[in-house]
C-alpha cells in the first residue's frame, strides 16, 4: 500500500515535470499553509450596509428557517416547552450536555442530555458561532454539543449568542482556530432544515435531517 | 460616414458559406464597409478558413490553410468577414504556429486585425446607424463563436435599431446554440436536428415575420428546419437588412411568380 | 470501474431522443437550474474576481500537488486518521472492501461520492457479501432502478415523479410499506423512513470529498439533505474516497471555492449542510465514527498533470457545463455511457477509459463554448475537447470517409483557381436542383443533412467571387 503511495507521488511529480521540491520551496509553501492571513480581503462579499443580525436574520428566513429572541438563555427551557406545545408536539427530547445547568423542570420538561439515538422528536443544540454572509449555524462537535442532535430529529432547536455572530464564513474559521484544543472532529456548517430536489427539482423539506430548523437568539441586549 | 482622413484599407473575408449560398451577403458587408468609410478589397485567392480541418483535429492541414490565408490577407489594414465564426478561426491562427515563431508573428499580427462585420462597423468604425428600411418585426439568433469567442451581442442589435421601421422581439434562450456546429450537424444529424428544432420553435414563439443572425452556418440550419414545417419566417443575414438589400427571397423561399 | 458503455453513445443518444419522458424531465431541470444559477450570481458582484481567485488556488495546489498531498496525510494521521493510495479503480476497491472486512461489516451506507462511482465501489462490496445502500435520495433512486448517474449533481434528474413512485412500490414492499404513492412529499418521506433505518444499521459510511485541507486533515462534504451527515456520524467506521485533485491548502481556499460551487450547481448560496469532518471520534464524544479512513484515488489523474488536461484537474464537479450544454440538455447523462456526462464528462471519460472507448464524445460538441463560460473555475472545456480530436486525428480514430472528405476539401482550398471552377459547378447544379422552391429535399451524400428534420436552402446560383469579378470590382 505504501508502494501505491510512493508511485502515485513518483507520478504526480513526473506530470509536473520536477522531482521532490527543494526544503526552502517547502517552507515557503508551508507558510503559506500556516497562514491565516486572507490574501485577498476583498474577495469576501461585500454585506448590505447595516446590522449583521438583520442581515442573519433575513438569510435565516430565505432558507426556510425561523427564529425567536431570548433576553437569556434562562429562558431557554421555556422557549422550548412553548415550541413543543404550538406545534403539538410529543415524544422524546434531546439536550446537548452544555445547557445540562439550565431548568428545564421548571418548564415542564425532563430532557435526556447526551447523544440522540433516533427516537428524538426534537433536540436542543449550542452554536459555537454563525455566519451572517450566509445565515449558517457553525456547531462543534464533542462531549458538550453531540453532532447526532443536528441530525436525527424533527425539530432541531439551536441556542446562539448574540456576540457569536460574526460576518464571513472565513471569520468562523478564525474564532474556531482561536479557542483552546485541537481542531474539532466535526465542524456543521447548517444552513436552513434539511431539503432535497431530487424527485422532479421540486424542493421538499425534511429529506434525512430535521424537518424544521428554528434558532433562539440569546441578546441582553435586544430587550 | 467617415470618421477618419486615410480610408482603411479593408479586405472582406467573403467566408466559403457566403462565397457558395449567399452572395448577396458578401455585397452587403462591401456596401456597409464602404459606408463606414473604407476601401474594400476582395483578395483573389481566399477560400476557406481551415475551420473544419481545425475542428476536426486536423492542426496540420488547417495550418496549411492558415499559410494560405495570411499571405493573401496580411497586407490589409483589417480583415473583416461576415461571421463569427471563421473571424474567430483566424484569431485562432497563433495557435498553429507554436513551433514555428516566424509564422506565429505574422498569424497575431493577422488575427489583431482581424474582426467579425458587426463588430468592425460599431467598434472600429464607430458606427452608429445605417440608411435602410425594414416594417417587420425581427428577432435575432447569437451565433456561438461570434458571441462568446469575439463578444458580439450588443452591436448588431445596436445597428438594427437604425433600421426604420424594424422592431426587434428577442427570443428566448437566444445564445443557445442552434445545432449547427459545422461538421457536428451531419456527423450528429438527429441531436443537431432536435437543437434546431428548439430554435425553431424559439423563433416562432416570437411572432417575427425574419430571424436574422451573423453567421451563414447557423442561418442555413435554422432556415433548413423552418422550411421543413412550413414556417413563414424569413432568415437571413443581418448585413442584409442593414445594407438595404432585402429584395431577395430569404434563405430557402421560392423565387416570386 | 465502473463498466462503461461510451462506445455506444451514438446508438444510446438516438434512442434519449426519442423518449419524450426523458425529453419533459431534461427540460424542467435544465430550465430550474440555468435561472437559480444566473439569480445567485447576479447578487454577486464579486463572482468574477473570486473566479480568478479560484483558477489561481487550484492552479498553485496542483503546481505543488505532491507536497499538499504529503501535508494532508500528516494531518489526518496527526488526528488519528488513516489515508490509503488507491493508484487505480481495483486498488481503490479493493482498499475500500479491506476495511469493511476488518471492521466486520454486513451493511454499508454511501453519502454521494462521484469517485464511488467511478471506481465502481458498490459492485466490489456486494460482489463481497454486503448490502449497500445509497443514501442521497437521487443515488437511492438510480440504485433501486440499477442505473448510474445521469448527473453530476442530480443523479436521478431524469426520472420522472410518476417513475419514482414505481420503483418505491416495487422496492418497498418489503418493509410492509405497499401503498402506492404519488405526491413528492409522500415520496420523499417513505424514502426518510427506510433509509432512516439503513443508517442506524450501519456498519461502515463512505462519503465522497468535495475538498481536502491539507492544513487540518479534514474532508468537507457539501449536501442538502443531511444524508451524508448520517452517513459519516452513525457508522462505527468512516471512510472517504477522493481523487487526489481534491486537496486545497488552507480553509481560507476552501472557502473561495465553497462560495462558487453551490451557486453554480443550485443557484444556492449555501448549501443546508457543509461538514468539515477531520480523524475519528475524540476520547470523550458521545457519537462519530470510531475509526476514519481516507482512500485517496488517483485513477488517471497525474496523467492530466502533464499537459494541457491539467486544467481539467481544477473541476469542482458543480455540474453547470452540463446544465448549460445544449447537447446534454438533448439526450440526457446516459447516452455519455458512464459517471461523468456533459462537458466535463466528454473531457474526463476519453482521459480515463482512452480515446477508443469513448470516440464520439469528444465531436459529439458543436464548440459553442457555453460550458466554458459557465465553468466557475475556467476549464477551457472546448478547447480540451479539441484537444481530444487532434489526438484522435493522431491515432487515426475517426471514420476514413470522414479523413478523407476532409483531405479533398484542403487540397482544393489550396488551389483557388480550381477551387472557384469547382465551386461554380456545385451552386449551378443545387441551384438547378432547388428550382424555383428555393431547396432541396434531399441530396446524394448528403443524407446526414436532412436526418436532422430539414431542408436545404437551394444558393443564389451564382458564387461570390465569380459575381464580384465580373462586376469588375477589385481595382
Ligand atoms: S468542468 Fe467546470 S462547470 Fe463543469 S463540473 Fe467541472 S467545475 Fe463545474
Amino acid at each position: 500500500m505504501s508502494g501505491a503511495r510512493e508511485r502515485i507521488l513518483a507520478a504526480v511529480r513526473q506530470g509536473l515535470g520536477r522531482e521532490a521540491l527543494p526544503v526552502a520551496s517547502r517552507e515557503a509553501l508551508d507558510a503559506r499553509l500556516r497562514s491565516t492571513v486572507e490574501p485577498d480581503q476583498h474577495l469576501r462579499p461585500r454585506l448590505a450596509e447595516g446590522d449583521i443580525g438583520y442581515l442573519f436574520r433575513a438569510r435565516l428566513q430565505s432558507v426556510s428557517a425561523t427564529h425567536e429572541p431570548l433576553g437569556s438563555e434562562a429562558y431557554v427551557p421555556a422557549a422550548v416547552a412553548a415550541y413543543l406545545d404550538s406545534r403539538h408536539l410529543e415524544g422524546p427530547v434531546a439536550v446537548a450536555p452544555c445547557l445540562r445547568a439550565l431548568d428545564w423542570r421548571r418548564a415542564g420538561l425532563d430532557p435526556r442530555f447526551g447523544q440522540s439515538h433516533g427516537e428524538d422528536v426534537l433536540c436542543v443544540s449550542r452554536a459555537f458561532c454563525a455566519i451572517a454572509e450566509t445565515g449558517t449555524l457553525v456547531l462543534l462537535s464533542g462531549p458538550d454539543n453531540p453532532t447526532t442532535l443536528n441530525f436525527l430529529p424533527d425539530h432541531h432547536l439551536v441556542v446562539l449568542h448574540a456576540p457569536d455572530l460574526v460576518s464571513h464564513i472565513e471569520d468562523a474559521w478564525t474564532r474556531i482556530r482561536a479557542r483552546e484544543g485541537d481542531w474539532p472532529r466535526t465542524v456543521n456548517l447548517i444552513t436552513g432544515p434539511s431539503r432535497t430536489a431530487d424527485v422532479e427539482q421540486t424542493i421538499q423539506l425534511g429529506a434525512h435531517g430535521p424537518r424544521s430548523l428554528h434558532v433562539l437568539m440569546v441578546d441582553p441586549g435586544d430587550r | 460616414m467617415t470618421t477618419t482622413s486615410a480610408p482603411r484599407r479593408v479586405a472582406l473575408f467573403v467566408t466559403c458559406l457566403v462565397d457558395l449560398y449567399r452572395p448577396t451577403v458578401g455585397f452587403a458587408a462591401v456596401k456597409l464597409l464602404e459606408q463606414a468609410g473604407c476601401r474594400v478589397e476582395v483578395p483573389e485567392t481566399q477560400t476557406c478558413c481551415g475551420q473544419p480541418a481545425y475542428n476536426s483535429g486536423d492542426n496540420a492541414t488547417s495550418a496549411e490553410l492558415a499559410r494560405s490565408v495570411i499571405e493573401a490577407f496580411e497586407s490589409y489594414d483589417y480583415t473583416v468577414a461576415p461571421s463569427g465564426s471563421c473571424a474567430g478561426m483566424i484569431r485562432y491562427y497563433p495557435r498553429l504556429f507554436e513551433t514555428e515563431p516566424d509564422w506565429q508573428a505574422r498569424a497575431r499580427a493577422l488575427a489583431e486585425r482581424t474582426f467579425e462585420l458587426m463588430s468592425f462597423l460599431t467598434d472600429v468604425c464607430g458606427m452608429t446607424t445605417v440608411e435602410a428600411g425594414l416594417a417587420e418585426t425581427v428577432t435575432y439568433h447569437d451565433s456561438c463563436s461570434g458571441l462568446r469567442q469575439l463578444g458580439v451581442k450588443e452591436q448588431p442589435r445596436q445597428l438594427l435599431q437604425g433600421v426604420r421601421g424594424l422592431r426587434l422581439k428577442e427570443m428566448a434562450d437566444a445564445e443557445v446554440c442552434c445545432g449547427f456546429g459545422g461538421t457536428f450537424c451531419v456527423k450528429y444529424p438527429e441531436i443537431s436536428g432536435r437543437m434546431v428544432a428548439d430554435k425553431a420553435d424559439a423563433v416562432a414563439a416570437t411572432g417575427a415575420t425574419t430571424v436574422l443572425g451573423g453567421d451563414l452556418g447557423c442561418l442555413l440550419n435554422i432556415a433548413g428546419r423552418l422550411k421543413a414545417v412550413g414556417s413563414p419566417v424569413k432568415v437571413r443575414h443581418a448585413a442584409e437588412v442593414l445594407a438595404g438589400m432585402t429584395d431577395r427571397p430569404g434563405l430557402g423561399d421560392p423565387e416570386p411568380g | 470501474m465502473t463498466q462503461a458503455r461510451s462506445h455506444e453513445f451514438r446508438t444510446r443518444a438516438v434512442q434519449a431522443l426519442r423518449d419524450e419522458t426523458l425529453k419533459s424531465a431534461l427540460a424542467r431541470a435544465k430550465d430550474g437550474f440555468v435561472l437559480k444559477r444566473r439569480q445567485a450570481l447576479d447578487a454577486l458582484p464579486e463572482y468574477e474576481a473570486l473566479r480568478d481567485r479560484a483558477v489561481a488556488i487550484k492552479n498553485h495546489t496542483l503546481e505543488y500537488l505532491d507536497h499538499y498531498l504529503e501535508r494532508y496525510e500528516e494531518a489526518v494521521i496527526r488526528q488519528g486518521g488513516h489515508v490509503h493510495w488507491a493508484e487505480n479503480a481495483e486498488e481503490a476497491c479493493r482498499i475500500v472492501v479491506e476495511i469493511c472486512r476488518q471492521a466486520g461489516a454486513r451493511s454499508v451506507t454511501k453519502g454521494k461520492s462521484m469517485v464511488g462511482e467511478e471506481v465502481g465501489v458498490n459492485d466490489a462490496l456486494e460482489a463481497a457479501g454486503m448490502e449497500v445502500v445509497e443514501t442521497d435520495l437521487g443515488e437511492y433512486i438510480i440504485q433501486l432502478a440499477n442505473e448510474p448517474p445521469s448527473h453530476i449533481i442530480a443523479p436521478a434528474v431524469h426520472k420522472t415523479r410518476g417513475q419514482i413512485s414505481d420503483l418505491f412500490h416495487k422496492h418497498h414492499a418489503r418493509y410492509g410499506l405497499t401503498e402506492k404513492l404519488v405526491e413528492v412529499p409522500d415520496l420523499v418521506n417513505e424514502a426518510r423512513q427506510v433509509l432512516r433505518q439503513k443508517y442506524l444499521d450501519a456498519d461502515v459510511g463512505i462519503t465522497g470529498a468535495n475538498f481536502l485541507i491539507a492544513e487540518t486533515g479534514s474532508n468537507i462534504i457539501v449536501t442538502n439533505e443531511g444524508n451524508g451527515d448520517l452517513t459519516n456520524t452513525l457508522p462505527k467506521v468512516h471512510i472517504v474516497t477522493a481523487g487526489i485533485e481534491k486537496v486545497v491548502p488552507t480553509l481560507e481556499d476552501a472557502t473561495t471555492l465553497l462560495r462558487l460551487l453551490p451557486r453554480s450547481a443550485t443557484g444556492q448560496q449555501i448549501t443546508s449542510y457543509t461538514t468539515l469532518s477531520t480523524g475519528p471520534r475524540r476520547p470523550g464524544d458521545p457519537d462519530g465514527p470510531e475509526a476514519y479512513h481516507v482512500v485517496l484515488v488517483d485513477n488517471g489523474r497525474s496523467a492530466m498533470l502533464r499537459d494541457e488536461f491539467r486544467e481539467m484537474l481544477r473541476c469542482i464537479r458543480c455540474g453547470a457545463c452540463m446544465n448549460h450544454c445544449p447537447v446534454y440538455g438533448a439526450v440526457g447523462g446516459h447516452a455519455y455511457g458512464w459517471v461523468y456526462p456533459g462537458p466535463m464528462g466528454s473531457v474526463l471519460t476519453p482521459l480515463t477509459l482512452g480515446l477508443r472507448e469513448a470516440k464520439d464524445l469528444p465531436n459529439a460538441c458543436t464548440l459553442n463554448g457555453r460550458c466554458a463560460d459557465v465553468c466557475p473555475v475556467r476549464i477551457p472545456l472546448p478547447d480540451l475537447l479539441r484537444s481530444l480530436r487532434h489526438r484522435q486525428f493522431q491515432h487515426q480514430l475517426g471514420t476514413r470517409r470522414a479523413r478523407w472528405a476532409l483531405r479533398l476539401w484542403a487540397w482544393l482550398a489550396q488551389r483557388p483557381g480550381l477551387y472557384r471552377r469547382v465551386t461554380t459547378l456545385q451552386v449551378r447544379t443545387l441551384r438547378l436542383l432547388g428550382g424555383r422552391r428555393g431547396r432541396l429535399r434531399f441530396l446524394p451524400l448528403a443524407g446526414a443533412w436532412f436526418r436532422g428534420g430539414r431542408v436545404l436552402p437551394a444558393p443564389e446560383g451564382e458564387t461570390f467571387m465569380r459575381a464580384w469579378r465580373r462586376r469588375g470590382k477589385n481595382p
